[in-house]
């Protein structure tokens, strides 16, 4: 059990790490930006870590998540506020750099 | 002065040429937290085996309760096996791995023996003589050689620099009717064999003609099947669904606060 919490709290830790690392160079600096990116490898990341485990392979499961994450920046594009240019860009680059970086570390 | 003691055996068994035979260092496996959890239902094992899993590799995970895979061992490939642990189910499961490399578990009917000393005494041990003895004093200072089993391969060949001369306390007559004798124990020295007409013959000298194989499991060669079939795997200590549960009760509530965040902006 505690290899698998470790699986988590590592891979969304990392994926936290990068990701907003990414979307800096996007512009996405104040707090509420953050929030978001946050927020959004929090829905996605513990997901498709449970289903790589399960056994299903990484890259469709990876592609998934670039889909949901390049939609859900894409929603929040639409208010200039939250000055979002290219959202599908930010969701291919942040999850390609922290999917490689995984292999990496692995 | 203890821990200079201790020094001292470490670097003579280091000058002496032991790392290819069998020492008296037991092996605790380090940072193994299912071995530290069952220590008392693994019992010591110290074998050698081939591995020979039924798709063409085996695998090894991080316990017999957790399914992470350390990594995977081609069929042929030979793994040491420290310790064993049998399972709820009955399955036998050998750790692996050794001083510098990562543990490991492996189900042991994916395993194949290396013949060995104990399969030697197994197959022949009803011939054995129960006489003891000692190697005459004049081999003190030569190079002798120690055997797995009498026609192993590879003996390997220590001087003779002790006080005290190897003693044995049983005696094996090979079909050419060499005579050997069995050291129990001799300066770290566990559970060999020396010639005791020729001890400083090796392989060459004593078997000119080779030997016959022994007698081992049949082995499939390494070749990738068709299709794969089901395997053993460690049975996880934690129910899957939960898991399952606490992910999507996750991604409910970043879901929820997405769209909390969307609205407040």
């Amino acid at each position: 059990m505690r290899y698998l919490l470790e699986m988590f709290l590592i891979s969304l830790g990392l994926t936290w790490l990068i990701e907003l690392t990414i979307a800096a160079f996007f512009g996405l600096r104040d707090k509420k930006s953050m929030l978001l990116v946050l927020l959004v490898n929090l829905l996605t990341n513990p997901a498709a870590v449970l289903i790589c485990h399960l056994g299903i392979p990484e890259l469709p499961v990876e592609l998934a998540v670039m889909a949901v994450e390049a939609f859900v920046y894409t929603s929040f594009s639409k208010d200039e506020r939250w000055q979002i240019t290219h959202p599908v860009i930010l969701s291919v680059s942040a999850n390609l750099i922290a999917w490689f970086a995984g292999i990496l570390l692995q | 002065m203890k821990k200079l003691i201790c020094l001292c055996l470490a670097a003579l068994l280091l000058l002496t040429n032991l790392p290819t035979v069998r020492a008296d260092v037991i092996f605790v496996p380090m940072g193994d937290d299912f071995f530290d959890e069952h220590r008392d239902e693994c019992a010591y094992h110290d074998r050698y085996y081939t591995a020979q899993g039924p798709n063409g590799d085996v695998t090894v995970y991080e316990s017999p309760i957790s399914d992470r895979v350390i990594k995977t061992v081609d069929n042929g490939e030979t793994l040491w096996v420290s310790y064993v642990y049998t399972d709820s189910d009955g399955t036998q499961w050998g750790c692996t791995g050794g001083w510098d490399d990562e543990n490991g578990w492996v189900p042991m009917p994916y395993l194949a023996l290396v013949y060995d000393h104990i399969s030697f005494a197994e197959e022949y041990g009803h011939t054995f003589l129960q006489e003891a003895g000692e190697l005459d004093k004049k081999w003190q200072g030569k190079e002798i050689y120690f055997w797995e089993y009498p026609g192993c391969p590879e003996p390997v060949s220590i001087e003779l620099l002790w006080e005290h001369m190897p003693s044995y306390d049983c005696i094996y007559v090979d079909e050419n009717g060499s005579h050997w004798g069995q050291i129990n124990y001799y300066y770290g020295l566990r559970d060999l064999w020396f010639n005791l007409d020729t001890p400083d013959a090796d392989f060459a000298t004593l078997f000119p003609n080779g030997v016959e194989a022994p007698s081992q499991p049949v082995q499939s060669e390494p070749t990738e099947p068709a299709k794969r079939v089901d395997e053993i795997k460690p049975q996880p200590d934690f129910d899957i669904t939960i898991v399952v549960i606490c992910v999507a009760a996750v991604m409910v509530v970043s879901a929820l606060l997405l769209i909390l965040l969307k609205r407040k902006r």
